[in-house]
Parts: structure tokens; C-alpha cells; sequence
């Protein structure tokens, strides 16, 4: 029999988590998988058919995001909100902050890690490059009006601070590896010395003519306000959402297509609408967990012997979480609505033909009915977390959940918003029954093991 | 990707495991503690004043102008901002709309030629038969544009009127800065179609507004519509914008400049 094993970190949880099972005894790979795939699908078909057609209206130089002279919703990206945009280039204060941020998280990591120091050496070359633009491009804008000199020489100063970085990381790595240098570092080093070079020559040709010189804002600011930039981003993230499809370098897509969608509906938060919002809640918890475990061509390409697989279920009952807390409170600001109590609302919503997808003219569904639906979503919603706690009703709440997607998604115009929740609840379904297919087996025997694991555990 | 056969109990943890849990604590207080709040504070903006006391009274009157739990849920909220986590969950909620507007796009040159009218890719040719798909994040922009339209019960035409002046007035300041890209937007589309056809003089902004029956009316029909302009922008021969937008004066059927 094949030996189940878990993939990804075990947390440690403190009490009362450690105590519940649900938060500590390992899941099926499958259900993480299953979101995935599902997430994926649906977000190919969003960006195929809704931002793809429509890229330069909404997005670019003269669009509904900006037009000369004017650019209405920069304060989405700036302090003291903390969303950001990569599009909107390196000089963003925001992406500037994100960018140093990420910069010194890697350095942690290149600085602590001893199993993968080649992975670690190229998100840290990558990071520092765009630290290093970002400062420069920075320093360029209005917001630091200083004499040349102390503008030059704190952006030379940075990128001597990268450059003495690098070579610790080399001799500290190759100390760590029993070398005299490590050759996973020295690529970084090189770089940073390339840049220390070109910052050198660049601050004495600034002091000779008393002027900026080599402007970086061409390249590095206003991406959002080229149209060859914004096509290749977008390219970018359809690349991305099909690797994480079929699960190739998977958190490495994950993570851009996250990105990317972030900073697409954060150029115009005009455009956007809750489907976005559900979509890059989940894509963030894809981020951060192994989404790739199984069904994927990484699981493929791994070395790992076949076998069932689990993960830690600390993400799957985040997002279980989040799903409680959308529905109760929607409950309860419904609670608050007038129309909610005397259950008019939803005749409200399917008569405005603003929202509906057919007539009510056409098709006029009788009131009392309507008044039953609002009352049934009202009460539904308010007793979520009551219903999915208590074991008997938690199916029919959850199928209840899903008839109420599927009827809204036929009813109204809210295009992929019900398939985004929707792909909330595939995690929920027991996808590990899928196993016998590929003949992995082994699920009855790991039970037994995962379950001294509990009692040890409540112990 | 770490794997490990079954995983025995620890006795020793690492930085990295504890960080994650601690991430995952963190996650959790973020959920309750953001809805809870926002839902607090959001409730202090209703109308309804016994609901507004209620919750108050039910909260310990926590959600403050300022004080910590003003201060927590705004680091909350920079978290929700910094992930890409937004919460407020309130689907057609509190409030439902017993109105709806359609926007029109109006096209006029200086010399003397028919406008063009350019309906919102929302309106739907026949109100009384249709059938919607795509389109939502257009839609979602045009509901910050412009205004419902409505005579209120007991109210004369001229106060009417009157009261839409000042509405324009104050919701056109409000919208001057992405009210002119969606009208210049449309043009931009509109040319790309139409490439020989000049720059127009001025580009107007109209509403046509709707109320939705009672239930249970006979005939079944929406009440309506009040068409009326809301706002415009000139623009100069070569396409630049000339000036600000200006809202539309009902009583004196002229665009004013904004007060």
C-alpha cells in the first residue's frame, strides 16, 4: 500500500485550534486542487471575455481609468490607502513601499535559507533590481525637492547598501555550504556591482552637470498609460491563470496571477464588483498554500512517490471562515433594510431592469413567491454559521447556498459573480473519491494514523 | 513544496511553523474583528435612529470618531487593502432602490448638425422584452454617474425642478473628475467606428429615470421616464477638454458653471 503523506508546513496553532480537529488533522490534497482548477477556469473565461475585449476602454491612456489630465482614481493606490498597482509603475508610493517591504522579507529568507539558496538567490536578484529602480525612479519625482547632490547620493547609498548585501549573502551562504563563495549568490552579486557602477557614474555626471541625469521615469512609471504594457500584462496573467490551471510552477503563477488581478481592478475600483473581490480572496489563499499538491503537472514532475496526499486544513477553514462571515454579514445589513423585512426586496431587484437579466414585464414572477425567496435568504443568511455548525443541517444549508447562486447567476446580470462563489463551495465536495481513478488508494489506513495524531494531539 | 510522510506530534517548533500559525490567528481576527466593526460603524450612518440607538446601545457605543477601536479598524482596513481581502459585505443591502436611470450620451456640434444620441450599452431597446448578458462592469461605473430623477409626493413640478438644480449642482462637482472619462471615453469609442466624423462641440450627459410600481399594481408598468440633461463637457476642434463640466440648470434649460 502506498504511504499517504502531507504536503506543506504544519502550523502551530494555539489553544483552543490545537484542540480542534477540523483545524489540525490533515485534509485531502483534492479539495485545495478542486478550488484551484475551479478558480482558474472561471477567471480564463473573465479575463477572455470581459477585460480582454474591453482592455483600452477601461484601461490606458484615454479610457474610463484615466484621460489626459485627468487621472480620477490615483488616491485608490496612494496613502493613505494601502492598495496598490504594480501598472502604475515603480514610482507609486505604494508600490515603492510594497517593493522595499518584499526586499527585506526576501533578504530574511536569502539570509536564513540553507536547503534552497538557489531559488532564494534569484528572488532576492529580482527583488533588489526592483528595489534599486523603484528608489532611483522615486527619487526623480517632486516629492523629494533637495539638491542634486543629497538626491544622488542617497540613491547611491542604497544601491551600495544592495551591493555590500550581496556580497555578505555570498561569503555567508558559501560559509554555510563550506565553500569560500556561494554560487548561488554570486549572480546577485554581479548585478548589484553592475548597478553600484552604473550608480557611481550616473551621481558624478549629475554633480558635473548640477542636473538629474539618465531618467528612469520613462521606463518605470505610468505602465497603466501604455498600451503595449497593459497587452503584455495582460498576456502575462492569462499565462499565469493557465499554469495555474494545470498546476505548473504553481505558487509561482499563483502568486501572479494574484498580482496581476490586483493590479488590474486597482486601477479602476469603478469597474470592479464583488465577483472580483471573492476571486482575489481565494486567489490569495492559493498564494499562500499548496495549491499544487495534486492534479498538477508539478505533482507529475515531482519526485515524490505516488500515494494519497494531504495538507494541513488551516487554509481550507480560512476560507470556510470567510464564507460564514460573507453570508451572516450580509444577513445581517439585509436585517437593517426595510424591504428585507416586509420581504419586498427581491421584487425590487428583479423588477429594475438595470440589474435583471430578463423583463418582469416579461417574465412577472407572483409577489408572494418573492416575498417567500426574500425571507428564505434573509433567514438563511442571518443563520449560516448556526446551520453549517450544527451536523444535520450543514448539507442542506450549503445546497440551499448553492440553488441560491445558481438561481441569482440565471436571474440577474452579476456575470461571473455566482460562479466565483460558487468555486467557494468546491472544496467542501469529497473530490478525494477521484482517487480510485488514478488507483492511488491507501485513504481508510491513513485515517486510522491521522487520528492517533488528533488524540495526541487534544492530549 | 515540503512533504513529509504522516506527521508525528512536535515538541519542538520551528520559527517558520509558529509564524504560520500565527499568521493564521492573525487571519482569523482580521475576519471577525473587520466585519464586526465595519458593520458598527456602518450602522451609525442609517437613517433609522432607533436602529442607530439599538446598536449603540448593544456595541457599548465603541465605534467612536476616534479612540482604539476607530484606530484598530482602520489598521484592518490597510490590511484588507494591502492583501486584496475587501469585506463590508452588504449585497442589496441595507437599502433597495425603487428607482433606476438609464444614461444617453449626446454628441453636438457648433454647426448646426443633428446630434447624436448614443444609449448606455445597458438600456435595453425594449424595456418590456429583454435579455442581459455581460456588460456589468460598464454598468457598474454608470451607477456613479448621474442621477435619479423623481417627483416627490406633494411636490410641484417648479420645486422639482428647483431641487434637481441643486442636485446637479452639488453631483456634478462630485463627479468632475470621472464623470468627463466615461463621456470621453464613449467619443473615443464612437470615433474609432466613425474615424471621418469631426470632434463634437460639446458632449452631454442624459438621464432617463424610471420608478418601479408598488407591488401588486395593475396595469404592471414602470412610472416614467423623466428624461432630462445632467451635465456637459465642451471640447475644443482638436479633442482637448475645454473648461470643466457643467451641470444642467432645469429651470433655466441652460448648463451652468459649477458654483
Amino acid at each position: 500500500m502506498n504511504e499517504p503523506q502531507v504536503v506543506g508546513m504544519q502550523p502551530w496553532l494555539p489553544w483552543p485550534f490545537r484542540l480542534w480537529r477540523s483545524w489540525t488533522e490533515p485534509a485531502p490534497a483534492e479539495r485545495l486542487a478542486a478550488l484551484r482548477i475551479g478558480l482558474a477556469m472561471v477567471l480564463l473565461v473573465d479575463v477572455l471575455t470581459s477585460y480582454w475585449p474591453n482592455l483600452e476602454f477601461f484601461f490606458g491612456p484615454e479610457s474610463l481609468t484615466r484621460q489626459p489630465g485627468l487621472d480620477p482614481f490615483a488616491y485608490y493606490t496612494s496613502p493613505p490607502r494601502w492598495s496598490w498597482s504594480l501598472l502604475r509603475g515603480l514610482d507609486q508610493p505604494n508600490n515603492f513601499a510594497l517593493i522595499l517591504g518584499l526586499w527585506g522579507v526576501v533578504t530574511v529568507w536569502a539570509l536564513a535559507s540553507s536547503a534552497r539558496p538557489g531559488m532564494a538567490g534569484w528572488a532576492w536578484t529580482i527583488a533588489t533590481f526592483l528595489a534599486v529602480a523603484s528608489f532611483w525612479t522615486r527619487l526623480e519625482g517632486g516629492d523629494y525637492p533637495s539638491d542634486i547632490a543629497w538626491q544622488g547620493g542617497i540613491g547611491l547609498g542604497f544601491v551600495a547598501l544592495a551591493w555590500c548585501l550581496a556580497g555578505f549573502l555570498c561569503l555567508w551562504n558559501g560559509h554555510r555550504q563550506h565553500r569560500r563563495l556561494s554560487p548561488a549568490f554570486l549572480v546577485p552579486w554581479i548585478m548589484t556591482t553592475l548597478l553600484l557602477g552604473l550608480g557611481i557614474q550616473r551621481f558624478v555626471e549629475e554633480q558635473e552637470t548640477g542636473a538629474l541625469s539618465w531618467r528612469l521615469r520613462m521606463f518605470f512609471a505610468d505602465w497603466d498609460q501604455n498600451l503595449t504594457v497593459l497587452r503584455v500584462a495582460m498576456l502575462a496573467w492569462l499565462t499565469a491563470i493557465v499554469g495555474l490551471l494545470v498546476g505548473w510552477r504553481t505558487r509561482l503563477m499563483a502568486v501572479a496571477v494574484w498580482v496581476l488581478a490586483n493590479s488590474f481592478d486597482n486601477l479602476n475600483p469603478f469597474i470592479t464588483y464583488k465577483g472580483d473581490v471573492v476571486r482575489n480572496i481565494l486567489l490569495f489563499y492559493l498564494v499562500i498554500s499548496p495549491c499544487g499538491a495534486v492534479w498538477s503537472v508539478d505533482r507529475r514532475l515531482s519526485r515524490r512517490p505516488p500515494g494519497p496526499t494531504f495538507i494541513y486544513p488551516w487554509v481550507l477553514r480560512l476560507i470556510f471562515l470567510q464564507m460564514v462571515f460573507m453570508y451572516f454579514f450580509n444577513g445581517l445589513y439585509k436585517l437593517l433594510g426595510e424591504h428585507w423585512r416586509t420581504g419586498e426586496a427581491l421584487y425590487f431587484v428583479l423588477a429594475n431592469p438595470v440589474r435583471s437579466r430578463v423583463s418582469y414585464a416579461q417574465f412577472p414572477v407572483p409577489f408572494f413567491v418573492l416575498q417567500i425567496f426574500s425571507t428564505t435568504v434573509l433567514v438563511w443568511e442571518l443563520s449560516f454559521p448556526l446551520l453549517v455548525a450544527l451536523r444535520w443541517t450543514r448539507i442542506p444549508a450549503l445546497i440551499l447556498g448553492v440553488l441560491f447562486h445558481v438561481g441569482i447567476g440565471t436571474s440577474m446580470e452579476l456575470e461571473f459573480f455566482s460562479a466565483y462563489m460558487l468555486t467557494m463551495y468546491l472544496p467542501l465536495l469529497p473530490w478525494e473519491k477521484l482517487r480510485r481513478l488514478d488507483g492511488a488508494g491507501g485513504h481508510s489506513a491513513f485515517t486510522k494514523k491521522e487520528n492517533q495524531i488528533g488524540e495526541q494531539l487534544r492530549l | 513544496m515540503a512533504s513529509n510522510s504522516v506527521p508525528e506530534s512536535q515538541e519542538r517548533w520551528r520559527v517558520s511553523q509558529v509564524c504560520l500559525g500565527l499568521f493564521i490567528l492573525g487571519q482569523v481576527f482580521f475576519l471577525a474583528g473587520n466585519n464586526i466593526l465595519q458593520f458598527i460603524q456602518d450602522t451609525n450612518e442609517l437613517q433609522d435612529e432607533d436602529t442607530v440607538r439599538l446598536v449603540s446601545w448593544l456595541t457599548l457605543d465603541l465605534p467612536k470618531e476616534k479612540g482604539p477601536f476607530r484606530q484598530l479598524l482602520q489598521n484592518l482596513v490597510r490590511w484588507e487593502e494591502a492583501t486584496g481581502q475587501e469585506q463590508s459585505w452588504c449585497l442589496f443591502a441595507p437599502g433597495i432602490d425603487e428607482r433606476f436611470r438609464f444614461l444617453d450620451v449626446e454628441f453636438h456640434w457648433p454647426d448646426g448638425r443633428p446630434p447624436v444620441v448614443l444609449p448606455s450599452t445597458n438600456k435595453p431597446a425594449d424595456l418590456g422584452r429583454f435579455f442581459r448578458s455581460g456588460q456589468l462592469r460598464v454598468r457598474k461605473y454608470e451607477a456613479h454617474l448621474g442621477v435619479n430623477y423623481a417627483i416627490w409626493e406633494g411636490e410641484t413640478l417648479e420645486d422639482a425642478r428647483r431641487r434637481w438644480r441643486r442636485l446637479n449642482q452639488r453631483l456634478t462637482h462630485k463627479q468632475a473628475e470621472y464623470l468627463p472619462c466615461y463621456l470621453l471615453s464613449r467619443w473615443h469609442d464612437y470615433q474609432t467606428q466613425y474615424p471621418d466624423c469631426p470632434t463634437p462641440g460639446e458632449i452631454q450627459l442624459h438621464v432617463v429615470s424610471w420608478d418601479i410600481p408598488p407591488p401588486g399594481s395593475e396595469p404592471w408598468f414602470w412610472k416614467g421616464p423623466i428624461h432630462m440633461a445632467f451635465a456637459r463637457l465642451r471640447l475644443n476642434p482638436d479633442g482637448s477638454r475645454n473648461g470643466a463640466v457643467q451641470p444642467y440648470n432645469p429651470l433655466s434649460k441652460q448648463f451652468d458653471d459649477l458654483e
